[in-house]
């Protein structure tokens, strides 16, 4: 009997080699088959509803009507690329995109994280909700009314900080369309419009920072700013790394509305973006090919960006993405 | 198989089915069949502000039964109008006539297939008395805009379009002592008062003439069509008609120059408002000048009907009078001419005399029965004005009353298209508006100024290609110069840069465009 047992207890030790040498792909797919068959419409979702619209970027390289379809529109190559990078003002409007896009990073992009700080620091549950509502309720006002209020607000004639400026004896300015303070209105809105809004992500990482932590810098002698600085601080690193990789996806994809509600003639040379420049292109309308070809040359930037900054963060950190 | 793996497995197969599913089901798309038994089924597309109709109303009733056919209407969303048409013509879905007043898309749909030809032959023998009339309004551009490749693609319906009038602030005159100016230089005596006088007596030295609304009238003194429209901007897509029949940029001429210097020397004196560049209208509805309610500028421009509704200054007030009213209870308007220029020349900016435009689909064309029930309907709208009235305004009594001020609607807008009407009118034309509303030409043609007319240009490729990068480099110089940004002789390297920039390129191809459908229509 024990014989027969260790026989047998013997030959599934080697079956079970033999299968951990050689686990083909068949046999693992059919191993496993539970798990794949529910992968299944995972990946049929993807398939159909993002890698088979991509049929559709062939229009960047057409003279596409709708009428026509995909199947009847004249192929033209790269014509629509080229009259993206060969028209005069591409440069300019890539530059100001960058150069935006570049302060918001740098300003609007850790904002969020030290409100979240001092959020985190205030003892008042009370008060510290209603800091936190405040705060979110810009993100559901839209644009074209943060606009509004922001152009009366800075007016040279009706707006009140102009009004300050005058009884302080200054002259007034008139923010909206001088060339040097334009990248600091659209700067500074977007930091009120999201800051509030973008604290929300980092305020659910950092409750979920183990209080014993604390607990026991506390019993170490730790002041305030030493925990921020060294508990805080270091648990939020994972999902910072994330958010800034994300973030450097959208460097390219400007905010439109705030641009385009924001921007006159006299503020072209430092606000058109390459948003509201194809907007203005449209101005022929229905110009679905030569949108699909900037769509296309956006988003493929946008993910080398992605890359680039992964790579970077998986290099000098343990939270890349992938 | 156990339980567990059942299931799994009868789920997996249920989602998997459901997104096969989700994607093979296809809305049929409604198809007027050749059936001579039933009527046609007749799909309009209104010009935006689309809504579906109400399949038992009177009027609809009237209308199938008139021209025997079964009347259905398109909604889109006036907001995303565009992509919704395009959206449901990629889908393979068209209606049957189409009234666009957005010259801007009637190229994409006729070479998108979309817009059926429709020769002048046939107009003439089918319409004959649409033919007839509207020839006594055509200025010899009328059939130019519809011009495709030598051949007509739609009819154009001559509208009662009037230019913008100049309204001024009648107490700010009165407090600085002067007249209604009418040239350029009396415009500019009377503007500056309002900026040095305190014309609205606070002490303070905060009030300025005009703003961007204005700009045009000054660009007419000039002889030129300069337009800055509705957003702040200026508009430089749009082409000039001259006196010779040729189009031609109003941007790069000499003359333009001319009327720079005037509203540069303007901006430095205080006349123009330094937040021309922001717009004169805060928010709300387009046509208010706010600045001009709220009394920081004495002088502004608008459509006759945003001030005065009726038929007299007495009449009912427009929406922007309403407005400005109601802010200044005891406040007083008058209108003026627009300024003559040095030249004896003036005039402010008019929208296009031709500005509705209908076409048939390839679908309509498809049943010969729908072709001549919309030839019919036109041929009504334009001899038979009681019917042209109850397609326009409903029933009297019911929809509408007359008054002594014309007509008032006594239902809105959208109750009105619900019951079928507004759908398959031709608008306020001028033979239309010429027999119901006489009284109201009048008076607007004698509160507007003389005007320039816009001309629809046509979108030849070399117009599609470069107009942007025009545009971009106008405006970026015009408010250079004008605010002082730039010396005034900055023009000079403007026309140059606009010249090397497709400008004159453009300008050729428009012309030799221009002049082959003239040709074209001779024939």
């Amino acid at each position: 009997m024990i014989a027969q047992k260790q026989k047998t207890k013997s030959v599934k030790n080697q079956s079970k080699e033999i299968k951990k040498r050689k686990p083909g792909f068949f046999t693992n797919l059919y191993n496993y088959r539970d798990y794949y068959i529910m992968l299944i419409p995972g990946i049929l979702f993807f398939l159909i509803f993002s890698y088979g619209p991509m049929n559709g970027l062939i229009i960047a390289f057409q003279d596409y009507y709708p009428l026509k379809g995909i199947t009847g529109s004249n192929f033209v190559g790269l014509k629509h690329f080229k009259a993206l990078f060969s028209n005069p003002f591409f440069i300019d409007v890539l530059k100001n995109t960058l150069i935006i896009s570049f302060y918001k990073l740098l300003i609007c992009f850790p904002a969020p994280i030290l409100l979240c700080i001092v959020l985190n620091e205030i003892k008042s549950p009370k008060f510290k909700k209603f800091t936190q509502s405040v705060s979110y309720l810009p993100h559901f006002v839209s644009w074209v009314i943060v606009s509004g209020i922001i152009i009366e607000f800075l007016s040279p004639s009706r707006g009140f900080i102009n009004i300050i400026r005058q009884y302080m004896g200054l002259e007034p300015i008139f923010f909206i369309a001088d060339p040097k303070y334009f990248r600091g209105v659209l700067v500074i809105s977007d930091l009120w419009k999201g800051i509030g809004w973008g604290s929300i992500v980092y305020l659910a990482a950092v409750t979920g920072i183990d209080p014993s932590l604390y607990e026991s810098a506390e019993i170490d002698g730790a002041g305030r700013i030493k925990k921020i600085i060294y508990i805080t601080l270091p648990s939020l690193i994972p999902i910072i790394t994330v958010m800034f990789i994300m973030e450097s996806g959208k460097v390219l994809n400007d905010s439109f509305q705030q641009v385009y509600n924001l921007l006159t003639p006299a503020t072209y040379e430092v606000g058109d973006v390459i948003s509201t420049f194809v907007y203005r292109m449209g101005i022929e309308k229905m110009q679905f090919s030569f949108s699909t070809a900037v769509g296309l040359f956006k988003n493929i930037i946008s993910f080398l960006l992605v890359m680039l900054t992964n790579y970077i963060a998986r290099k000098t950190s343990d939270y890349a993405l992938w | 198989m156990n339980k567990t793996k059942f299931l799994s497995v009868i789920l997996a197969t249920m989602l998997l089915l459901s997104t096969v599913t989700g994607c093979g089901s296809k809305t049929n798309t409604t198809n007027g069949t050749v059936n001579n038994e039933t009527p046609p089924i007749m799909e309009f597309l209104p010009n935006a502000n689309a809504i579906y109709i109400d399949d038992d109303a009177e009027i609809v009733k009237m209308i199938e039964q008139r021209f025997n056919i079964d009347l259905k209407s398109w909604q889109l969303d006036p907001k995303k109008y565009n992509e919704q048409l395009a959206a449901r013509m990629a889908g393979g879905e068209m209606p049957d006539v189409v009234t666009l007043s957005d010259m801007s898309l009637i190229a994409q749909l006729i070479e998108g297939g979309m817009i059926h030809e429709m020769p002048l032959d046939l107009i003439k023998e089918k319409a004959p008395n649409y033919y007839r009339i509207t020839q006594e309004y055509d200025d010899g551009s009328m059939w130019t805009q519809l011009m495709f490749d030598g051949k007509n693609y739609g009819m154009p319906h001559p509208m009662a379009t009037y230019p913008m009038a100049m309204y001024w602030n009648k107490k700010w005159l009165d407090a600085v002592g002067k007249e209604v100016p009418t040239t350029l230089e009396e415009y500019e005596d009377v503007l500056t008062a309002f900026v040095e006088n305190d014309p609205d007596g606070n002490g303070k030295r905060d009030t300025a003439g005009m703003a961007e609304r204005s700009f045009a009238a000054v660009f007419g003194a000039f002889g030129l069509r300069c337009v800055t429209g509705a957003k702040t901007g200026f508009k430089v897509e749009e082409m000039q008609l001259g006196e010779d029949n040729i189009p031609f940029f109003p941007w790069t001429r000499p003359e333009a120059k001319q009327a720079l210097e005037v509203l540069r020397r303007w901006y430095q004196k205080g006349i123009l408002d330094k937040e021309f560049i922001t717009g004169e209208n805060h928010g709300g509805y387009t046509w208010l000048s706010h600045a001009f309610m709220n009394g920081r500028i004495g002088l502004t421009s608008a459509q006759v009907n945003h001030y005065y509704a009726g038929n007299s200054v007495n009449g009912p007030q427009g929406v922007c009078a309403k407005e400005f009213y109601a802010l200044n209870p005891d406040g007083e308007i008058v209108t003026g001419p627009a300024p003559i220029g040095p030249n004896g020349k003036s005039g402010t900016e008019a929208w296009a005399k031709y500005g509705k435009l209908t076409f048939l689909t390839s679908k309509a064309f498809e049943d010969p029965r729908k072709v001549d029930a919309y030839f019919e309907m036109v041929e009504a709208y334009y001899t038979d004005i009681e019917y042209a009235k109850m397609v326009r305004m409903g029933i009297e009594g019911k929809h509408y009353e007359k008054t002594e001020d014309g007509y008032k609607a006594l239902v809105d807008a959208d109750t009105l298209r619900r019951e079928g009407i507004i759908l398959v009118d031709c608008d306020v034309t001028m033979p239309y508006t010429i027999t119901t509303e006489p009284k109201t030409i009048e008076f607007r043609n004698k509160i507007a100024p003389k005007g320039y007319f816009r001309f629809n240009t046509p979108a030849v490729p070399e117009y599609k290609e470069n107009i942007t990068t025009l545009d971009t480099i106008t405006e970026k110089a015009y408010t250079d110069i004008i605010t002082g940004v730039k010396p005034l002789d900055y023009f000079e390297t403007f026309v140059e840069e606009f010249n090397k920039a497709g400008g004159l390129e453009v300008e050729k191809a428009v012309q030799e465009e221009y002049a082959k459908r003239l040709e074209s229509i001779k024939k």
